[in-house]
């Protein structure tokens, strides 16, 4: 608690409150706009922090995420196109009351209640990261080969309708994350003779490509028709009291399903929509559910900000990112010179509570911030895609560039660019991908630790519970698709013609 | 991939996986991978040349994006070549032309926002605000006599 107090005290240094604000406007911003989310907002950023301390950068970052959760429900809200795919479910009520003239009641329920969720699942990141980073000190190689493996399940969230693109989008990941010199014998592998690639590629460069340029690439080659004109005089209406009152029922199911699904690693979109339906079986009016009803705009915005905390939990305990956004704070982290991993908490504690901190503040800042906002929103979200792509596309290679002067950087992220494209084009996922980087490094280094201990024996892995159990696990996940497929079959062939 | 594993030194007693073993294991996984989709799309496409769901609007589309795609790589790589020598604002400010171009018609108040003032602002932001030594080119001595 002390921690977390002297946390929120460092967080709000002139710098950090300024990092906080300028996160918060930019995260709303991005998120409101047609093309980016999160992820996409938060990797235009990480360049412009390289000249911050890690601190303030990573106050920033909190500023940018929890802002964009809520962006992304205004153009929702307003013209019936999510800013993010976790905003949307609060089409579904939120438009309606926009038709009903009740655009800004359902934006500051939006805001409120999404501020409470994130509260909420800071609270549980915070409490629960302390013991499970002590359970994971004790772990040796291979059971941390085993949890790096386990971490990569989350592809199956974020690689769409195929899973095999998924698993193959993380291991092309994993390979990236073999380009340089190996970190045991110190070899160069996969640099092609390039000095530029001794060191890898430049992660952030990579982040920027696989998740801006890609996206800006997808807007040029197929811009989306001009929204409709939005009411330039919607304000701001926070609920009253005891409009609140009545929300509770609905913010706390968002709340409960956000925290489970987030740490089941399902994502937002996938929380919002179970917290709609969740809410509507609990409401006492679930007649109202679809007509406007500020209940259907509390539970899934409450459960989009609660996979917030959850989603840092494995990413900040054990250096596994539960989420993209999650990646780009252990990016960001590794750009400031910080190893993710066990050992995070041990070692940068008063880094981390800052972090923590500044996560709580944001939570409450988002409200006076989101409501200023609104108005550049409003003319924002109407803004012709060629306008964006281009001004999105100079920020990327200039942001990249300016990460440390090269030219080679600004190609880098370029050329993963258009591999994100590509893979988008494809059917690949390029989230996967970034997981698979960001995870290759530790997830190698545990492995060859591990068949070290071992004497080169891969029975290690079966003969300890601790990391069998994961394994299989991890295998059980990733092959679901398949194993329901099979099991229907099985039935389906039982039932007979 | 697993060509170019196979050519990096085997393992050895203090390093039994050594520099190739991952990059192996990876290039298997993948291999394995691109069978299961190779099975996968041979099956879908087998059923869906019975209904066919692709338009001759869809594919005039296609090769438009394409261009358009093309068009906004190689504007890239000239706007990355041109950083040093022509300076972050001039190049930029071409990219943004050349881009906005590239899209088609916009608004002239939009246009001049976005290829005059954005570059401007980025400047600012990174050489300025940030302190990131951003390469002036040509305008180097107007940016010093405006302190930029």
């Amino acid at each position: 608690m002390e921690d977390v107090l002297r946390g929120m005290i460092a967080a709000l240094s002139l710098a950090g409150l300024v990092a906080m604000i300028v996160g918060l406007a930019w995260g709303t911003i991005g998120g409101a706009l047609p093309g980016i989310s999160g992820p996409q907002a938060m990797a235009l950023l990480l360049p412009l922090t390289f000249g911050l301390d890690a601190a303030t950068a990573l106050i920033l970052l909190a500023g940018v995420w929890t802002g964009a959760n809520y962006g992304g429900s205004i153009p929702a809200i307003l013209i019936r196109t999510p800013g993010t795919a976790s905003s949307a479910a609060a089409i579904l009520d939120g438009y309606e009351l926009a038709r009903q003239g009740r655009a800004g009641k359902a934006l500051g329920v939006s805001l409120v209640c999404g501020s409470i969720g994130g509260l909420i699942s800071v609270v549980l990141l915070i409490a629960l990261i302390g013991p499970l980073q002590q359970v994971v000190l004790a772990f040796g190689s291979p059971e941390l080969f085993a949890l790096t493996v386990f971490g990569m399940t989350v592809v199956s969230t974020v690689s769409g309708p195929s899973v095999t693109k998924g698993i193959a989008s993380a291991i092309f990941g994993l390979l990236l994350a073999t380009v340089g010199l190996d970190q045991i014998a110190g070899m160069p592998r996969f640099t092609f003779g390039r000095p530029e690639l001794l060191s890898g590629f430049n992660l952030i460069a990579v982040i920027i490509g696989l998740f801006a340029v890609s996206e800006m690439l997808r807007l040029i080659a197929e811009p989306p028709d001009r929204p409709a004109p939005v009411d330039h005089r919607v304000n701001t209406e926070f609920p009253t009291l005891p409009e609140l009152r009545g929300l509770w029922r609905s913010t706390l199911v968002g709340s409960v399903v956000g925290m489970i699904v987030g740490v089941a690693g399902a994502g937002g979109p996938v929380s919002s929509f179970v917290a709609y339906g969740e809410a509507r079986r609990w409401s006492k009016h679930p007649e109202l559910f679809g007509k406007g009803s500020m209940e259907g705009v509390a539970a899934p915005e409450t459960a989009n900000n609660s996979d917030q905390g959850t989603a840092l939990v494995p990413a900040l305990a054990l250096g596994i990112p539960g989420s993209p956004s999650a990646a780009i704070i252990l990016a960001a982290l590794i750009l400031h010179g910080v190893q993710p991993g066990p050992f995070l908490l041990e070692r940068n504690s008063e880094l981390l509570f800052t972090f923590f901190g500044a996560l709580l503040l944001v939570q409450v800042l988002i409200l006076p911030v989101g409501a200023l906002i609104l108005r550049v929103c409003i003319e924002l979200v109407t803004v012709r895609p060629a306008i964006l792509a281009t001004a999105v596309m100079l920020l990327s290679i200039i942001g990249t560039y300016a990460l440390n002067l090269s030219v080679a950087d600004a190609a880098v992220a370029l050329l993963f660019g258009v591999v994100g494209y590509a893979m988008r084009s494809l059917g690949f996922s390029p989230a996967a991908t970034v997981l698979g980087l960001v995870l290759g490094f530790i997830m190698e280094g545990e492995l060859r630790r591990s068949m070290l201990i071992s004497f080169g024996d891969p029975a290690v892995f079966l003969a300890r519970p601790i990391t069998f159990t994961l394994l299989v696990l991890a295998a059980l996940v990733l092959l679901r698709p398949l194993l329901s497929r099979a099991v229907g079959a099985m039935r389906a062939a039982r039932v007979g013609p | 991939m697993i060509r170019a594993a196979l050519e990096l030194p085997p393992g050895t007693a203090t390093d039994p996986l050594g520099p190739r073993g991952f990059p192996l294991l990876l290039g298997a996984g993948l291999a394995a991978c691109g069978a299961a989709l190779l099975v996968t799309s041979v099956r879908v496409a087998g059923r869906e040349a019975a209904t066919s769901t692709v338009t001759t609007e869809d594919e005039a589309r296609l090769p438009y994006s394409w261009r358009r795609v093309s068009g906004a790589v190689a504007a890239t790589v000239v706007y990355i070549l041109a950083l040093v020598p022509l300076g972050a604002l001039l190049a930029s400010m071409g990219y943004a032309l050349a881009l906005l171009l590239l899209q088609g018609r916009t608004g002239r108040r939009e246009a001049v926002v976005t290829v005059v003032a954005f570059p401007v602002f980025v400047y600012v932001l990174v050489g300025v605000l940030l302190g990131v030594p951003l390469p002036a080119g040509p305008l180097e001595p107007l940016l010093r006599w405006l302190r930029i």
